[in-house]
């Protein structure tokens, strides 16, 4: 029995320091609780900067924020998550609907318990279901009219897009408006679906293309998985950059690139914004019943070129782009 | 005395003693929402589906097996019958039947291979677990190009299977899933079968002395492919609950379910070597289980500590569980 006193005794001590023992202390001054449910999995960077944004503008506010996650892609999980936070009746509550059919029933829940609710990054349709407050992301089709026009200012005359993930919805919605945008100006656009595990093989795969197709001079990727191979091939057959590259999303390695001239432009979601702004708004709302009028606010497209990259370098190594 | 002292002395005692003070614990950690109606929803819902499945691994780990497929059929399942409804036009009941048929057979192979070949079934299982899955993305993308699908409540027949799979029981305003009546029906039908029945001695001799069994008489080879079918059902069964209740399925569905399903079994006091179980104790396992996960969410636990809370809280009741069941029902 003294084992278990023991290990009691530390437990207690031990969940008293991390969890939030928010709501039986301080009641004076009204903080308010704010639930951040993602589908973000852990190894993804994408999400990590989501959360600080969040996280900055929980501490500027003076808001206490909790963000979940499944660890892995699970919608199931993810809804039942949406349910035990609902049951703790957060002031707010941000949500990312990378499945609306799943999750839909469990953010309907929380609206009806009259818990604002802010979609983010993905499933901006849902607020043609729900009464949702507004939804803060990046319209893909948009997007990809956005990467047309950017390149088409280099007087183009022949484009090549790189599709790494045949079947992602949001990269055949960057396909289409890209597509959309070129074809409007005459100008013809191939899609080249390639296999995002093999580099080599991508490579060379676009490489006979280029041969066979000399008149290209545009070439557009989806992202940085079919950026990184096309790098290396501009390296090798594009020394004049006659073919202007540009790219969706970044790492280091694309921003190095962008500096050396190599890539002419990198398309930034900027996901920071929707954590930021989404606590933001939630604030704003239960605060002074501000209701936003906009059904979607668009955090990204923004341009990374050779002016603004060093810097973007930097803030990226902080966590923030 | 007596009495009080039989309570004590069963073998599920131990796995109570870790849900008392799970149950402690986050009512008083736990943010006060743990303790409401909702949140008792919230955690039985998840503890209902875990312990569905937990009730075949139980019952297939009492024979001395394993099936570690369980997740990926749950997969399979979700899938075939949204492909079937969406795609080929079924009637969602009709889609729902056949992919029993085939889940059946997917557990009746895996039964099959494993007494055929004498090898361990954590290695059959654990190759069909990739076969079955890869099956499952393979057939998806190949007849959709998606890994994602959705638009089963406009389906012909969803109202029956909403009925059966998706019905809420109102209590003081809150709708608790009737997985959870599912939960206890098959609870006692597991119970009855193991305890009452000369199939129930039959699965206790076959995990507790493979020999001894084969002497008695036993059908060794019959009781564990029945086993293997009987888990397949459960993973069918929650694969319905959730396609129903979500609307739909996705290709990644029940990942990592078998380890949550043996997790529960193992802290409900089902020894991993076979022969020794109880179907009461893997219920209260799936209700720690589930009152873990979910409590560390009422208790606002940031999602890059939610692992590390989980697994102390489960190596906790599992402690409590054997340090009580050696003080008390042993000594």
């Amino acid at each position: 029995m003294k084992i278990l006193k023991t290990i009691l005794l530390t437990m207690v001590i031990f969940f008293t320091a991390c969890f939030n023992t928010k709501d039986t202390t301080v009641k004076e001054k009204q903080t308010f609780t704010i639930s951040m449910v993602s589908h973000g999995q852990a190894s993804d960077p994408f999400w990590s900067t989501v959360k600080n944004g969040a996280e900055a503008a929980a501490e500027n506010l003076g808001i206490n924020l909790i963000y979940q996650a499944p660890t892995n892609f699970d919608m199931v999980t993810m809804a039942q998550m949406i349910d035990a936070v609902t049951a703790t009746a957060p002031h707010g509550l941000i949500v990312s609907v990378p499945d609306i059919a799943a999750l839909k029933k469990s953010i309907g829940n929380a609206i009806d318990k009259n818990i604002p609710v802010i979609a983010i990054n993905s499933g901006q349709e849902i607020g043609k279901e729900l009464d949702i407050l507004t939804y803060i992301g990046q319209s893909e089709y948009e997007a990809g009219m956005i990467a047309a026009e950017g390149l088409l200012k280099y007087n183009i005359n022949k484009a090549v897009c790189i599709n790494h993930e045949v079947g992602n919805i949001s990269l055949d919605h960057r396909e289409e408006g890209f597509k959309y945008i070129l074809n409007q100006n005459g100008i013809d656009v191939t899609t080249i679906p390639i296999d995002a595990t093999d580099p080599s093989e991508t490579k060379e795969l676009v490489r006979s293309y280029l041969s066979t197709n000399p008149d290209t001079d545009a070439l557009l990727t989806l992202g940085p998985l079919g950026a990184l191979p096309m790098l290396k091939l501009m390296k090798e057959i594009n020394q004049d950059g006659r073919i202007k590259m540009a790219t969706f999303d970044f790492t280091p390695e694309i921003i190095e690139g962008i500096l050396r001239e190599e890539i002419v432009f990198a398309l930034d979601q900027q996901q920071y914004l929707q954590g930021y702004l989404p606590v933001v708004f939630l604030y704003l709302y239960l605060t002074n019943q501000n209701t936003p009028a906009f059904s979607q606010l668009q955090t990204g497209p923004s341009f990374i070129t050779k002016e603004n990259a060093q810097k973007i370098l930097e803030l990226s190594k902080r966590g923030t782009r | 005395m007596t009495y009080l002292k039989k309570i004590i002395t069963r073998p599920e005692s131990g796995a109570l003693a870790g849900l008392v003070f799970v149950w402690i614990f986050f009512s008083i950690f736990g943010h006060s929402a743990f303790l409401s109606l909702a949140g008792t929803k919230s955690y039985l819902q998840v503890s209902s589906e875990i312990g569905i499945l937990a009730i075949g691994v139980t019952l297939l780990m009492i024979s001395g097996e394993f099936d570690l497929s369980i997740g990926s059929m749950i997969g399979f399942s979700s899938m075939a019958m949204t492909l079937l409804t969406v795609q080929a036009h079924f009637s969602m009941t009709s889609a729902a039947l056949l992919t029993l048929l085939i889940v059946i057979f997917f557990g009746f192979l895996n039964g099959l291979i494993v007494v055929r070949t004498g090898l361990p079934s954590f290695i059959i299982t654990l190759g069909s677990l990739f076969i079955i899955r890869g099956i499952t993305i393979g057939f998806s993308k190949f007849l959709t190009g998606r890994t994602q699908l959705g638009g089963l409540e406009t389906a012909n027949g969803y109202n029956i299977m909403s009925f059966i799979f998706n019905n809420n029981i109102q209590v003081g305003g809150v709708a608790f899933p009737v997985s959870i009546l599912w939960w206890i029906i098959l609870g006692i039908i597991a119970f009855t079968i193991l305890n009452k029945t000369q199939m129930g001695n039959w699965i206790f001799a076959t995990g507790a002395s493979k020999e001894t069994a084969e002497l008695m008489g036993v059908p060794i080879e019959k009781v564990k492919i029945s086993l293997f079918i009987v888990t397949a059902f459960c993973a069918w069964f929650i694969a319905m609950t959730q396609t129903t209740t979500y609307g739909g399925a996705d290709v990644l569905r029940g990942e990592q379910k078998e380890f949550t399903a043996i997790i529960a079994t193992v802290i409900g006091g089902t020894l991993l070597t076979g022969g020794y179980g109880s179907i009461i104790g893997t219920m209260i396992g799936a209700l720690i289980f589930g009152m873990v996960r979910q409590g560390i969410i009422f208790a606002g636990a940031d999602a890059d500590w939610f692992q590390v809370f989980m697994g102390i809280m489960l190596i906790i009741a599992v402690v409590i569980n054997g340090i009580f069941r050696k003080k008390y029902v042993t000594g």
